[in-house]
């Protein structure tokens, strides 16, 4: 136990992570030189060939260090706001954090709150400053934000370039004579806490855990203490580039687990893992029920592949626990099902795998938070659905999510920033210079905000110089309408929304004139029109088609006319009809991008 | 009854909206020739294209061979073809090759249709769109091939030409149908990717027409021709009674014909298939005794697709018998299904057995008929 160190990186996306990773696995020999690409590429083919994500959520590196052989444990975290609960578990599995600063960007507003959740779990943190190869390498600036934010003595601080591979021993070095080893019980009773699982077809969920009291053997009677689940633990081992089998695993060790687990909901990150006989009288704090933040409904383009939508909804889940679905009908689209997503990143991920792996062609509706409303009876309602909402009569009160959003920018673009969140009905609540050009704002503002085209926007009037993380903080009062959109009259309830009142003129015409832009022209006029109940707040039309024809037949060549209308259908293919309106898949995310 | 074709690929110049098969060298006129009359025999066993009742020359610049060519390619398919006595023989010319003489000269090597491309009546527009003739020589070698004895003489015009205003248009028309002229080929312009058009729309030099001035150009179109006794039967074409294309008309019918010459295209009722687009390469495979060509093997898809492409750019129309007979009853129903709302815009009409794309439907075809397909 004394010569294991658990450790993550906590980083940017782009400030180096992966290059640093793949540097330490190959400085520590894990995989030979020779073998690095093969190897990797091997893997990213069983990735797509098996559904199952490999690389590195954990991988175990032996390390000598004055004559004594050091077992290194990196424990990846995921690089998105959507996953910030797993993100959290990951860090709780550590003793030490790699800090790693792009030295040409300096620290951005992701990198903060990781780290913030490293400090809470008491890691001790080892600050890098990478990319240190580049010209446009700012050392000494980048090197005071560090000092300002973890008050760490300025020699500390690491210089490395993970791209030549300098300075990648120093680090390896200050893992093991910084970084604690992990403390624990060797005779308790088993605590094991899960922060990953994984799906493979061949084997189901594999669970990766950190034991944190305790000690495992294969074939033990081990069970899930927050779903009280049981299993025989069939095969357990340490994670190499390979998973290996060991026989047993002690305190303070990584590893995963096997055990004939089909379904990725009975494994919940964060859970303890005990032995069903000596267990442990209490699970390792910090579990939560991970809920979705965020509903869309999902569509067949093809009304008859409703099952096969299904079939395909059901086998993300088994490696998705966090993909909720129940089946609901829209009169425009028929039967489809409202998923939950963590956010929506997580919704996007899903639709590409629906496109990739099961080749589902797929409508996915604008999609909005989860709203509580309390009817004038009392009655406290989740709302998931613009067509949920009771009547206006019967509404006392709507709430709706509020988020603490933290913005990094630099200080020209604090104007513009500040503006932005304002206009996205913000409350700014802290605003902290980091040093004197780089300036952090908190704001507390609604999800629903956020969803609709704020990242885009951010990025785009910070020139990129900005970076966003946000937490939940509870449910707020809101005054909303809903908005419908009616196609030359009818009304299309798949594209519904929930909108605040103050925005919904602006929102309606913004609405109508995206779809102007995206609803191909037919041989009749579309009329595009925005409503709050029988009231029009906005109308576009589509003027009709007047030509569509080649006049020559091209001589005896029908082959090629043949494949040229062919090809013309196939773009229509991917439509869906709507009265007599066709309407193209991303119509109905139109919404998302109003920005563009 | 089978239909012949004869690409002749040469042009003296490119005209440039054109994507037919074209070289402007005319050098190895001697060998193209030999190859034709070559890929002619080989094929004359072919059993789909046997015995033939039209003959087409087409190109390129058929106009641009001498009589005694003429003469002998005709002599190779009397020798090893069965050409019915009746057989509409037509031959494409362009205006300023058309001298009395030479009028007279292929008349007696028993050409007994005349495709005349005068394209415009507007020596700007023929300028622009590269003709080598001006509207004078295009009125003119009309009114000389009458006099040489043609009495089923078609001439090509476009419309749809940005810049061409509705009124010169019409005056373009009412000259044209003035003409002794038993049949018209009206081509809105399509600018095709790989023509000197295309490079100048890329370049922002060109835009398509207006659709308004497509739409009124149709209109003139479909008045003036009416007016005149012309009968609309495909998209493109006009004719008085009786004399509409036979070959053309075998395209759109399922008939089988054989095209013969570089990129020439070829249906024996199964199966496509294309001869190589180059000239030399053609050549240089002939004399080798090798065919050089691309088949496709039509499935059932591919020829439902075609005979609704085909049929309903016809005026007649699909009929819906020889649907049920070939693709089933199923398809029938289905196809009615996917057909009734454009039957209930008045875009496409059932007369008997027969469904057709309307007057006003006809701007709108590709669109309907791409709509009707089916895919795999």
């Amino acid at each position: 136990m004394n010569r294991i160190r658990n450790f993550c990186i906590i980083a940017h996306i782009d400030h180096g992570k992966s290059t640093l990773a793949d540097r330490l696995i190959q400085t520590t020999h894990t995989i030979s030189d020779r073998d690095f690409q093969d190897q990797v590429l091997d893997d990213m083919d069983l990735e797509r060939e098996r559904g199952i994500t490999i690389k590195s959520h954990a991988i175990q590196m032996i390390y000598e260090h004055k004559g004594e052989s050091y077992t290194l444990n990196l424990i990846d975290t995921p690089g998105h706001v959507d996953f910030s609960y797993e993100v959290s578990r990951a860090i709780a599995a550590c003793e030490g954090a790699l800090l790693v600063v792009d030295a040409t960007q300096g620290i951005q507003a992701q990198t903060i709150s990781n780290l913030y959740k490293a400090i809470e779990c008491d890691l001790t943190i080892i600050p890098v400053l990478n990319k240190m190869d580049m010209p446009s390498a700012m050392p000494d600036t980048v090197k005071d934000q560090i000092v300002d934010l973890i008050g760490c003595p300025r020699e500390d601080i690491m210089e490395v370039s993970a791209k030549t591979g300098v300075g990648v021993d120093a680090i390896l070095e200050a893992i093991v004579e910084k970084v604690p080893a992990p403390v624990g019980n060797p005779a308790a009773p088993l605590q094991a806490l899960i922060f990953d699982s994984v799906f493979n077809s061949f084997r189901g969920i594999i669970a990766y855990f950190k034991i944190v009291n305790g000690s495992i053997a294969t074939g033990d009677f081990v069970k899930f203490y927050n779903t009280q689940k049981e299993y025989n633990a069939d095969e357990i081992g340490v994670l190499g580039l390979k998973m290996i089998p060991r026989k047993r695993l002690e305190t303070g060790d990584v590893g995963y687990i096997i055990s004939g687990i089909k379904a990725a909901r009975e494994v919940k990150v964060g859970d303890t893992i005990t032995h069903v006989e000596g267990s442990c009288d209490k699970a390792i704090e910090g579990f939560e029920e991970v809920k979705p933040m965020l509903f869309a409904g999902i569509y067949p383009v093809e009304a008859d592949e409703y099952e096969e939508l299904r079939a395909s909804i059901e086998k993300l889940q088994l490696n998705d626990a966090s993909l909720t679905f129940v089946p609901e009908s829209s009169a425009a689209l028929g039967f489809g099902f409202r998923c939950g997503f963590l956010g929506l990143l997580h919704m996007e991920i899903i639709q590409e795998r629906l496109d990739r792996e099961f080749d589902m062609d797929v409508i996915t509706t604008v999609p909005n938070v989860s709203y509580k409303v309390i009817t004038t009876k009392g009655e406290e309602i989740d709302v998931h659905n613009p067509s949920g909402l009771p009547e206006a009569t019967s509404i006392d009160i709507i709430e709706e999510p509020y988020i603490k959003a933290q913005i990094i920018t630099n200080a020209d673009y604090l104007g513009t920033v500040i503006k932005l969140c304002i206009d996205k009905r913000g409350v700014l609540r802290n605003q902290v210079f980091l040093t004197t050009d780089r300036v952090e704002v908190s704001f507390d503002m609604p999800l629903a905000e956020i969803v609709f085209d704020f990242y885009d926007r951010l990025k785009s009037i910070s020139k990129g110089y900005a970076s966003f993380d946000y937490y939940q903080i509870g449910y707020r009062k809101a005054d909303l309408v809903k908005l419908d959109i009616l196609l030359n009259g009818e009304i299309v309830d798949a594209l519904s929304a929930l909108i605040h009142r103050g925005n919904a003129y602006d929102f309606g015409r913004k609405i109508c004139e995206k779809l102007k832009e995206l609803i191909p022209r037919q041989q009749f006029d579309i009329a595009i029109q925005a409503a709050i109940g029988a009231k029009i707040i906005a109308r576009e039309t589509v003027k009709a088609v007047r030509k569509d024809v080649t006049a020559k037949c091209y001589g005896g060549d029908i082959t090629r006319k043949r494949k040229l209308l062919e090809k013309q259908k196939k773009g229509k293919k991917r439509m869906r009809q709507i009265g007599n309106v066709e309407v193209p898949q991303s119509a109905f995310l139109a919404v998302l991008k109003l920005g563009d | 009854m089978a239909g012949l074709y004869l690409h002749i690929p040469w042009c003296k110049q490119a005209c440039f909206y054109c994507d037919f098969h074209f070289r402007a060298a005319l050098h190895d006129k001697d060998r193209m020739l030999k190859a034709l009359s070559k890929e002619l025999v080989m094929r004359s066993g072919e059993p789909a294209y046997l015995k033939a009742d039209t003959l087409y020359f087409g190109g390129g610049t058929p106009s641009l061979l001498s009589l005694k060519e003429l003469e002998n390619l005709l002599e190779v398919i009397h020798c090893h073809y069965v050409l019915d006595p009746a057989a509409e023989i037509t031959f494409e010319a362009n205006p300023d090759d058309l001298t009395p003489s030479y009028l007279q000269g292929i008349r007696n090597l028993g050409i007994n249709r005349l495709s005349i491309g005068i394209q415009s009546l507007d020596d700007r527009i023929l300028k622009w769109m590269n003709r080598r003739h001006t509207a004078a020589e295009g009125l003119q070698s009309v009114q000389r091939a009458a006099c040489a004895g043609f009495n089923n003489i078609s001439v090509d015009l476009i419309y749809g030409i940005p810049g061409l205003s509705p009124e010169d248009w019409e005056k373009t028309l009412e000259k044209t149908l003035d003409l002794p002229v038993q049949h018209l080929s009206a081509y809105h312009l399509s600018i095709e990717e790989k023509t000197p058009f295309g490079v100048f729309r890329r370049r922002g030099q060109l835009t398509e027409a207006e659709e308004s001035l497509s739409e009124s150009h149709f209109q003139s179109l479909m008045q003036k021709t009416r007016g005149k006794g012309f009968q609309p039967y495909e998209i493109s074409n006009f004719s008085l009674p009786g004399f509409q294309s036979r070959h053309n008309s075998a395209y759109w019918a399922q008939k089988p014909y054989l095209g013969a010459g570089p990129s020439a295209h070829s249906y024996d009722g199964l199966s496509r298939r294309w001869n190589i687009a180059h000239n030399q390469k053609y050549i240089e495979c002939l004399e080798q005794d090798l065919l050089f060509y691309e088949e496709e093997i039509l499935s059932p898809k591919d020829l439902y697709n075609e005979y609704l492409m085909t049929s309903l750019r016809t005026r007649k129309g699909a009929d819906t018998n020889y649907i049920r007979n070939q693709f089933g009853e199923m398809r029938l129903q289905s196809l009615m299904t996917e057909i009734a709302p454009y039957l209930r815009e008045g875009l496409v009409m059932e007369e008997s057995h027969f469904l057709s794309i309307s007057e006003r439907g006809i701007l709108l075809s590709d669109r309907i008929i791409s709509d009707l397909f089916l895919t795999d």
